[in-house]
C-alpha cells in the first residue's frame, strides 16, 4: 500500500498542542508521512496545506471545543474543491453531541481523548483504504 | 476484567519524575538530615514546614476556582455564583483570543470568543465582569500571563481610578511571567521583547507606587501541563521567575521590593508523595535562590507563595466521576504539603467547562478536607518521616540539578531560540504515552478496568452557545463605535511615541488609553507596528487607525 500521506494540525486559537504532537509521532512510528502545522491555523490555511500536500488525511486537534464552528468551514472548503477523496479525522477534548454532529456534517473519525496508538493507525489505515478504493485508485 | 498489575510481573518502582524508590526507608537515608538547616519552624529560613506559624490552624488555605466563560455577562454570572458558595477571590483565565491579544471581533476570534475563558477586549468588558465586586475589598487575580498579561492589569487600574479606588488599596495582582507560557498551550503570537518590555513596565509602576498588587507571579503550572512532573516542573518554573527577576534587576529594580510577594502557581500532579516532597523541596529551593542569587534580606521575599492547582491532565474523560476521588487525593496532597492557595480540577472538565453541579462538588472536596479530615490541625504533618524527608531532599537536589543546567545553557530566555527545552518537553510527553499504551502508567479507565462504550457513565455536558460567543462579538463592535474614536486614537499615538524612546513605563498611557475603551488588540497592534511589525499577528487585519 503507497505510503499515507497526513497533515496533523491545531485549529484556531487554542495551543495546547501535545496530543498532536504526541499523535504526529505515533502516525510516523507507524509508517505514514506526517506533515505538522502546528499552532493557531485557520480553516483557510489548512486547506491550503492540503492542497499543497496532496494528503491522504486531514487531521485537526483541539481542546477548546471549538471543532463544531471551524471544522465545518474546513470541510466546505474541500466539497467546493471536490476533495471528497481526503479523510478528516478530529481529535480532542469532543463530548456529546459533537461527535454525531461532526459525522453528520462528513468528518470520518473521531479520536477522543485516552485512545491508543494502535487503533488509531488502524481507523485511519482502514478510511484511506476504503476511500483509495473507492476512488479505483491501486493498492 | 483486565487489570494492569498482575501478580509475578515485575512493577517498576519509582516517582513520577523518574526518582527509584526503595521498599523502606529508615534512619539510614537521612544520615545527613539536619532540623534546623532542613526544616526548622514554620514561619522561619528555609519556610520548608510551611510560611506561617501555626499555617491551616490560623486560616485555611485559601479556597477558589478558575472560571469564566461566554459573554461577559455569562462570565460575571458565574464569578457571582462561586462567590455564593464561599469561593475566595476571583480568578480570572482568559478566553484564547484575549490570551493571544487579539480583538472579540478579529476574524480569528469570532468563533471563539468566550469559548474557554473569560473574553476581555476592552474595559467595557472588565467593567461588566467585576460588576457588583467592590474593588478594595476583593482579590482578583488575572492569571492568563500570554498578551492580556500586561494589558489587563492597567484595565484594572483604569477601573479603579474610574471607581476612586486608590491603586494601592487593591489586592490579588497578575501572573506577568511570560517565560514558562512560552513552552506551554498558551504560547502567544506576540513579540517576547515586546511582551518583556510591558511586563516589566507593570511591574516597576506597582513596586515604585509601593502597591500590595502582586506581579512578581509565576505560573509553573502552564509549562507543567505539557506533561512535565515535580523535578522538571519545579526546575523549569524557577528558571522562568529566574529570568523575569533578572529583567527587573537589570531595570534597576530592587529585588526585595518587587518581589515583596512571590505568588508561584505549581500543578498538583497524581504521585501523592512526590507533590508533597515537590511543595516542601520548592519553598526551601526558593527561599535560598532569594537569598543567594538576589541577596535577598527582604523575609517576604524568600517565602513562595504556593497557588497549586490540580493538573487537568491527571482527570479522565473515561468515566469522569472518577475524576472526584483523583481530585480529593491531589488537594490532599497539596494541603499536606502545606500549599498556601488551592484549586481543583471538576470532574467533568476533561470532557467540557464546568458545570454549575460539579463546580458545588470541588468545593464541597475542600470543605471536606478542610473541617472533616483533621489535616489542618497540625502543622507539616508528615515531617520526620523517613520516606517524606529523603524524598524532599531528592527532589530538591534533582530540581537544583536541572535548574543549573538550564542556567548554564543561557536560561529560559535562550532557550526559546535553541530549542531543546522544548525537545526535553516533548519527549516527557511522548514518554508519558508510551507508558500508558505498555501499562507502566495505569490509568483507571483507560488501560484498567475499562469499562465497554456502552456503559460509560454519562454526566451533563457544559456547551458554552453560539449565541453567547455572538453577544460578546457584537460588544467589542459596540464599544468601538460608541468611545470616543480620536481620543484613543492619540492615545495610543501616544503610547507608540513613548515605546519608541525606550526609557518610558508605558502603564500610565495605557491606563489612560483603556480608561477610553482602547482594546488589547489595537495596543498589542499599534505597538506592534510602532517596532516595525505588521499590526495583526495572523497578518489578517490592519489597524483602524491608519491616517
Amino acid at each position: 500500500m503507497k505510503q499515507i500521506k497526513v497533515i496533523v494540525s491545531k485549529i484556531g486559537l487554542d495551543g495546547h498542542d501535545v496530543g498532536a504532537k504526541v499523535v504526529s509521532a505515533m502516525l510516523r512510528d507507524a509508517g505514514m508521512e506526517v506533515v505538522y502545522l502546528g499552532r493557531f491555523q485557520s480553516p483557510e490555511t489548512i486547506f491550503k496545506a492540503a492542497v499543497e500536500e496532496d494528503a491522504d488525511v486531514i487531521g485537526i486537534s483541539c481542546q477548546s471545543s471549538n471543532h463544531t464552528r471551524l471544522v465545518p468551514k474546513l470541510i466546505d472548503m474541500l466539497r467546493k474543491e471536490g476533495m471528497d477523496n481526503v479523510v478528516i479525522v478530529v481529535g480532542g477534548t469532543i463530548p456529546d453531541p459533537f461527535p454525531a454532529e461532526l459525522k453528520a456534517l462528513g468528518v470520518d473519525a473521531i479520536i477522543g481523548p485516552g485512545i491508543m496508538s494502535g487503533p488509531i493507525v488502524e481507523t485511519i489505515t482502514s478510511l484511506v483504504e476504503q476511500k483509495r478504493q473507492a476512488a479505483g485508485i491501486k493498492e | 476484567m483486565k487489570t494492569t498489575i498482575q501478580e509475578g510481573v515485575k512493577r517498576k518502582f519509582e516517582s513520577a519524575s523518574g526518582i527509584p524508590l526503595k521498599e523502606m526507608y529508615t534512619k539510614e537515608d537521612l544520615k545527613d538530615f539536619d532540623y534546623d538547616r532542613d526544616l526548622g519552624e514554620a514561619g522561619e529560613y528555609p519556610y520548608t514546614r510551611g510560611l506561617y506559624k501555626g499555617m491551616f490552624r490560623n486560616r485555611i488555605w485559601t479556597r477558589r476556582f478558575l472560571s469564566g466563560f461566554g459573554s461577559a455577562k455569562d462570565s460575571m454570572e458565574r464569578l457571582k455564583y462561586l462567590a455564593s458558595i464561599g469561593s475566595e477571590g476571583i480568578e480570572v483565565v482568559n478566553d484564547y483570543p484575549t490570551q493571544v491579544g487579539i480583538d472579540g471581533d478579529h476574524p480569528m476570534a469570532v468563533d471563539e470568543a468566550g469559548l474557554v475563558g473569560i473574553p476581555v477586549s476592552s474595559l467595557d468588558d472588565v467593567e461588566t465582569i467585576l460588576e457588583g465586586f467592590p474593588l478594595d475589598k476583593t482579590t482578583i487575580t488575572f492569571e492568563s500571563s500570554g498578551a492580556s498579561g500586561p494589558v489587563l492589569p492597567c484595565m484594572y487600574f483604569a477601573m479603579a481610578q474610574k471607581h476612586g479606588v486608590p491603586l494601592s488599596a487593591l489586592n490579588g495582582g497578575a501572573a506577568l511571567n511570560l517565560y514558562c507560557q512560552y513552552y506551554s498551550g498558551f504560547v502567544t503570537p506576540q513579540p517576547l521583547d515586546l511582551w518583556a518590555k510591558l511586563a516589566v513596565d507593570v511591574v516597576e509602576f506597582c513596586s515604585k507606587n509601593k502597591m500590595r498588587y502582586a506581579t512578581f507571579h509565576t505560573s509553573a503550572h502552564n509549562v507543567s501541563e505539557e506533561g512535565t512532573p515535580a523535578v522538571m516542573e519545579i526546575a523549569l518554573g524557577f528558571a522562568s521567575t529566574i529570568a523575569f527577576a533578572d529583567k527587573l534587576v537589570e531595570r534597576g529594580l530592587n529585588f526585595d521590593e518587587f518581589a515583596n510577594r512571590v505568588p508561584f502557581t505549581f500543578t498538583i500532579w497524581m504521585d501523592f508523595f512526590e507533590e508533597i516532597a515537590k511543595f516542601r523541596a520548592s519553598r526551601r529551593i526558593w527561599a535560598r535562590i532569594a537569598r543567594e542569587r538576589y541577596n535577598s534580606k527582604n523575609p517576604r521575599a524568600q517565602k513562595l507563595y504556593i497557588a497549586a492547582r490540580v493538573s487537568g491532565l491527571t482527570a479522565i474523560a473515561q468515566q469522569p466521576l472518577n475524576n472526584i476521588s483523583r481530585v480529593a487525593y491531589q488537594l490532599m496532597s497539596a494541603a499536606l504539603g502545606g500549599c498556601n492557595a488551592i484549586d481543583p480540577v471538576l470532574y467533568d472538565e476533561p470532557l467540557c467547562l464546568p458545570t454549575e453541579e460539579s463546580t458545588w462538588l470541588g468545593m464541597c472536596t475542600q470543605n471536606i478536607l478542610a473541617y472533616e479530615t483533621g489535616i489542618p490541625n497540625v502543622v507539616d504533618p508528615l515531617a520526620g518521616s523517613y520516606y517524606v524527608e529523603w524524598l524532599t531532599t531528592e527532589v530538591e537536589k534533582r530540581s537544583w540539578e536541572l535548574l543549573q543546567k538550564i542556567l548554564d545553557k543561557g536560561g529560559l530566555e535562550e532557550g526559546v531560540k535553541d530549542g531543546w527545552i522544548r525537545a526535553m518537553i516533548d519527549e516527557v510527553a511522548l514518554k508519558r504515552q508510551k507508558d500508558i499504551e505498555s501499562g507502566d502508567m495505569t490509568l483507571i479507565g483507560i488501560n484498567d478496568m475499562v469499562l465497554p462504550s456502552e456503559k460509560e457513565f454519562k454526566v451533563p455536558i457544559h456547551q458554552v452557545s453560539k449565541a453567547s460567543t455572538a453577544e460578546q462579538v457584537q460588544r467589542v463592535r459596540d464599544i468601538k463605535k460608541k468611545r470616543n474614536n480620536n481620543a484613543v486614537k492619540e492615545l495610543l499615538k501616544k503610547l507608540v511615541a513613548e515605546d519608541k524612546q525606550g526609557n518610558i513605563n508605558l502603564v500610565p498611557t495605557m491606563t489612560e488609553a483603556c480608561k477610553e475603551y482602547a482594546t488589547i488588540g489595537e495596543i498589542w497592534g499599534s505597538l506592534r507596528v510602532g517596532r516595525g511589525h505588521h499590526y495583526d499577528p495572523f497578518e489578517m487585519i490592519e489597524s483602524p487607525f491608519k491616517d
